[in-house]
């Protein structure tokens, strides 16, 4: 009766050594299915993005690297698919953050542009002002004046 | 045959010597190598510590890689620090956009700051401006006003002489003249007065309300109303409008750009007295005529005191320099009432 609860135990570890790694790469080739198309979702939203123009090659590299991975584990290459969806996940984060800087630099462009305009304004107001006081020095009007307000540093 | 073998040996033998040398540099290595050493490179690690410290870890592991020969390992692991040390600059650039955008918003406010200035000063002075304009025109007014009531005054003693009518008609258009020419002394006199105070005091136009309102408080509406009365039928048009701009003076802000100026019941005198006037030097019987003298010894009672009250009209249109009681009436946002001096 030994013997033979021996030779069960040996035969099921054996079974379960042998079928280990068919388990693991399951496993793998499931993550790295997810992980694919969560990298496809991803790339999509950030292609239509408003400054998904400033993506250029790095957009390219992260669509190449999706397509590498997809075959890959289509061929059954599920160790190279799962390092590519890896690669991918840090190339999507770099384009985030790309999307994020070229969003904050458009707003700061934006800003100059308006401060700028605040200097035409100004430049008429202090025109209107000169051409007051001319008038006033006509009228001898001038003591009775406030004093201009200095003028602002350009950016 | 034999020479083709040697051959085929010396090529085998020179690959494998060329495979035994060190391994090829990836150029994902060399990128990151350069962007490690680029000029931005030491501001990287304040803006993202640690994509920065990732891609410095993973140039370390490459070289390794490379040192060990294994050419593949170091390019993947090149590849990976690439893409943190390119995060780390691009979060570096965005801190520079975002440092950038705060100080334009400040140089933004200031110059805001400075329209605001500008605008204030431009202002006040547009009002003095406006104020003197009308000073002037009020003076020029009162310079012709006077000349012509000289020469009436002087054509009719010339021609009393011969025509005693006419003479006596021109002397009486002379009087009217020299009474209207003392009535726009005085309200001159009030405006200047009014105007001085405002600028003594550097008050805007909320400081106008004010002395409006300090003018309400002393009962100068009453004593408007009560002249406006003394001067007959016509008169009512005038306290209407002088009381409807007095009332506003409460309640509206002044946005002038013109003052104009006006005595109570000044402008209604002439029609009724000119033509209580006319009935009367017609040498006319009856009862028109009676009424007529009636209401020219009326009206010469109420010239002769003069009023003593003015409005003064502040209209930001600014049409007309002198305010009519026909179409004033609706006009005039504000109204100052101002004791008129004693003494023109």
């Amino acid at each position: 009766m030994r013997t033979r609860i021996t030779v069960i135990v040996v035969f099921l570890a054996i079974a379960l050594t042998a079928l280990a790694p068919a388990v693991q790469a399951g496993a793998r080739s499931r993550r790295a299915a997810a992980a694919l198309i969560r990298a496809e979702t991803s790339l999509q939203e950030i292609s239509e993005h408003e400054h998904a123009a400033v993506l250029g090659a790095e957009l390219e590299l992260a669509r190449r690297w999706l397509d590498d991975a997809r075959s890959a584990l289509l061929a059954g290459r599920d160790k190279r698919a799962e390092t590519l969806a890896s690669r991918l996940d840090a190339q999507i984060a770099l384009l985030r953050a790309m999307l994020s800087a070229a969003g904050a630099e458009a707003r700061a462009e934006a800003a100059e542009r308006a401060a700028l305009a605040l200097v035409d304004r100004i430049r008429t107001l202090e025109a209107r002002y000169d051409a007051l006081v001319l008038e006033a020095r006509g009228a001898e009007l001038t003591s009775a004046f406030p004093e201009k307000p200095e003028a602002p540093d350009a950016p | 045959m034999p020479r083709e073998i040697l051959r085929a040996f010396a090529f085998a033998a020179f690959g494998a010597l060329a495979g035994c040398g060190p391994a090829e540099r990836p150029e994902s290595l060399r990128q990151l190598e350069a962007l490690a050493g680029a000029e931005d490179a030491a501001d990287a690690p304040n803006a993202a510590a640690t994509a920065w410290g990732e891609a410095q870890r993973y140039l370390a592991l490459a070289s390794e890689a490379l040192d060990v020969g294994d050419a593949a390992d170091a390019d993947r692991l090149a590849s990976l620090g690439l893409i943190q040390g390119k995060l780390a600059m691009t979060s570096l650039r965005e801190e520079r956009a975002r440092g950038q955008l705060e100080a334009v918003a400040e140089i933004e406010s200031q110059r805001e700051l400075e329209i605001e200035r500008l605008t204030s000063a431009i202002a006040a002075m547009e009002q003095i401006l406006a104020r003197d304009r009308v000073r002037r025109h009020v003076e020029a007014v009162i310079d012709v006003s006077r000349r012509r009531a000289a020469a009436a005054e002087e054509q009719g003693a010339g021609a009393q002489k011969g025509d005693a009518r006419l003479g006596e008609a021109r002397l009486e258009v002379g009087r009217e003249m020299l009474g209207r020419s003392r009535v726009e002394a005085a309200v001159l006199g009030a405006l200047v007065g009014a105007g001085a105070a405002l600028e003594e005091q550097k008050a805007s136009a909320d400081g106008a309300v004010a002395l409006a309102e300090q003018a309400l408080e002393r009962k100068d509406l009453a004593v408007v109303q009560e002249r406006v009365e003394e001067v007959g039928a016509a008169s009512h048009r005038a306290f209407a409008w002088a009381f409807e701009c007095a009332d506003a003076a409460k309640t509206t802000r002044i946005t002038e750009t013109v003052v104009r100026l006006t005595a109570a019941g000044f402008d209604a005198v002439p029609d009724d007295y000119g033509a209580a006037v006319s009935l009367a030097r017609a040498g006319k019987k009856g009862k028109a005529a009676c009424a007529g003298a009636e209401r020219l010894a009326q009206l010469d009672e109420a010239l002769k005191d003069a009023p003593r009250h003015a409005v003064v009209t502040i209209d930001p249109r600014g049409s007309r320099p002198f305010p009519s009681l026909d179409t004033g009436k609706g006009r005039c946002p504000v109204a100052l009432v101002v004791p008129l001096p004693d003494s023109p």
